[in-house]
This record gives C-alpha cells, structure tokens and sequence, in this order.
C-alpha cells in the first residue's frame, strides 16, 4: 500500500481474481470504491485480460489448418483399426492356445508317461477319446452339410462363451486386449 | 446427446463416439498446444496423442467430472515432455528463479499489451517460461477457472493467481523490450 492507501498491482489483480481472504479483499473493495486511480488500473487490468484474450484466440489460418488434418474422422479410425488388430490379436492367440495343447496332448503329455508318441491314443484316457470326437464332428462339417442348425448354432455358441469368458478373465487382471 | 453420453459411449469403444468428442474438443486441445509449441505440425501430433491417450484412459475418468480440464491436463503433460525433449538440456525453470527475475521499473497494466499486436502479444507468450505459459494459455486461451486450472495441473489456486500475476508481468517487460528494440 502507498501513501494514498492504494493497493500494490498484485493485490490488485488477486482482488479481481478473487483470492484475497475475506477481511482484506473488504479492505480492497471499500479503497477502490473511493479511489478514482484504483478503479482506472483495475479496468486497465480488465483491458489487458481481453486484449490477451484475443491475441491467442485461434486465427483463421490456424483453424485451416485444424479442418484440413481432420482429426475427427482420423482418430475415429485409427481406434477402430486398433480394436480390429485387437481382435485379430486376440484370434491369434486363441490359435496359438489351441495349437500348444495339440502339441501338448500329442507329444508332451505321451512323454511324460513313458509312452511313444500317440502312443496313449489307444490307451482310453479321455484326452484323446475327446480329441477324436473333436476331429470327426470337425471333418463332419467340412466334408458334409450339417443335418440340423445345432449342428452349427452349438459350436458357434461354445466358441463365443469360451471368448467372453477369456475376456472377462483377462479384463480382471486388466491385460484385455478388448479394451483400451 | 450430451458430450457426458458421448463419453460413456467411446467408453464401450465407440469410434463414432469418440470421433464426436474430438470434433467438440480439438480448437481447445489445438489451440493449446500450439501456443506451448509453436508449431503447426507439433501441435497436430499432440494433439491426436493427446486424444489418443485420453481414450485409452476413459475407464479411469470419473464421468461426473468435467472433462475438459482433465483432456487439457492430459495435453499439458504431453507438451511439457515434448519442450523438454525439444530442449538439448532441459533445464526446468524453478518458482524462485522466475521471482528473482529482474523488473525494476515494470510498465503500467493494461496500457503496453493495448498497445501491441496480436503477433507481438503471442510471441511474447510463446517465450515465456513453460509453467507461466500453460497457466496463461490455459486461462485466456482455454477459459479455464482458476479452480480448474489449479486441478489440471495439480498446483494450489493461489500458485494459479501468483503464475499469472507474474506471467503479465514479464509480458509487460518483454512488449516494453521488443518496442524499444524496434
């Protein structure tokens, strides 16, 4: 505060912004009221927040050159290419999973236990009983129509609990690939 | 619909959605960085990192929240790491440094930036130090409250008040230096 009793600049421009505590921000209004000089620098302030206003406000050529990238469309398309690739990861893996339990039950499993490769094919274990049912209801469907629409709708439906499943899993520990 | 629905649909993966969004916010999100940098073509990139980012993010976004300060705060950090890696050797300007700065004789408010151009006033922006130019871009660029600025970029609002106050001053001093030199 000066001699007059106005107020320093920064008191001022918090005054305007409203950080002042309670008591001092009275004690800068009641002055201001009074004072010709303080009311002139803080519209000269008020001035100076719209000219700055102004002066960074986007211009016409900046805004060209906004429209002309076309984000919108872009981004849009890039995150739906990204769940795609996802998704495509996703059926990757699946036939990934599917491919190292083949080798694990065709070569691994018969090892472990002593046994040739294949070996257990004939032994009864329900692995390979399965496997077999598996490989000739999947030769069925490739070399022969399907007699009924559950021979179709029964396996379609499997598939999708068994990939929903996977991603709720994978959702828990938050590794999803379904989701950003 | 409402940009809140817009969100919870680009949520659920909803590219359209999302696209809708980025339409809403770009100016902001653009016009922000590219008073930090200063470059058409960094501030593209930026930009779309910054939508990108952001919705990777949205599962962790409060939805009852507004969403543009923290999009812009998503910005901010991203135009902070991208000046600091444009730096050879970064070197971060600390508060008491920039206090210290020399203004024995600081111009009048309000007279020097009526007197300047817009060129003029944004490159005198654009050289301010980092911190008191996300607080003014933000601001007067953006129209963020104090309170909103305070949250994105998780400094207390009396720092807010005290980056600006001290912003403006500098401004002053530089349009006061570019004249004389002119």
């Amino acid at each position: 505060m000066n001699g007059k009793g106005c107020w320093d600049d920064m008191t001022l421009d918090f005054f305007r912004m409203g950080l002042l505590e309670a008591a001092e921000a009275e004690a800068v209004r009641s002055h201001v009221q009074g004072c010709p000089t303080c009311q002139a620098r803080l519209g000269a302030l008020d001035l100076e927040d719209l000219r700055l206003e102004a002066a960074l406000a986007l211009t016409r050529e900046e805004a060209d050159v906004l429209m002309a990238a076309d984000l919108p469309d872009r981004l849009a398309a890039q995150v739906s290419g990204g769940r795609r690739g996802a998704w495509g990861l996703a059926s990757g893996l699946v036939g990934l999973g599917l491919a190292a339990a083949a080798g694990l039950q065709g070569a691994v499993l018969p090892w472990l236990q002593g046994l040739p490769l294949g070996g257990w094919m004939s032994a009864g274990h329900w692995a390979p009983q399965l496997t077999s049912r598996l490989f000739r209801w999947a030769r069925s469907l490739l070399w022969s129509p399907p007699e009924s629409q559950l021979d179709i709708l029964v396996p379609l439906l499997a598939a999708g609990l068994v990939i929903i499943l996977l991603n709720l899993w994978q959702r828990r520990r938050g590794l999803s690939p379904f989701h950003h | 619909m409402t940009e809140r629905e817009w969100i919870r649909r680009a949520e659920g993966g909803d590219a359209e959605a999302f696209g809708a969004l980025v339409r809403l916010h770009q100016n902001g999100v653009y016009g922000f960085c590219l008073r930090m940098t200063g470059r058409r073509e960094d501030a593209l990139d930026l930009t779309s990192e910054a939508f990108l980012r952001a919705y990777r993010s949205l599962a962790g976004f409060d939805v009852t929240q507004p969403f543009r300060p923290w999009l812009l705060r998503i910005a901010a950090n991203l135009c902070r790491d991208h000046l600091q890696a444009r730096q050879k050797r970064p070197t971060p300007v600390e508060d008491a440094v920039l206090a210290d700065l020399p203004d024995s004789d600081p111009p009048p408010p309000g007279q020097v930036l009526a007197a300047h151009d817009r060129a003029a006033v944004r490159q005198a922006v654009a050289e301010l130090p980092e911190p008191y130019r996300t607080t003014v871009t933000l601001h007067y660029f953006n129209q963020l409250s104090y309170q909103e600025i305070s949250e994105a970029l998780n400094i207390p609002v009396g720092t807010v008040g005290t980056h600006l106050y001290r912003a403006k001053r500098l401004l002053r001093k530089r349009l006061v230096e570019q004249e004389v030199a002119t």
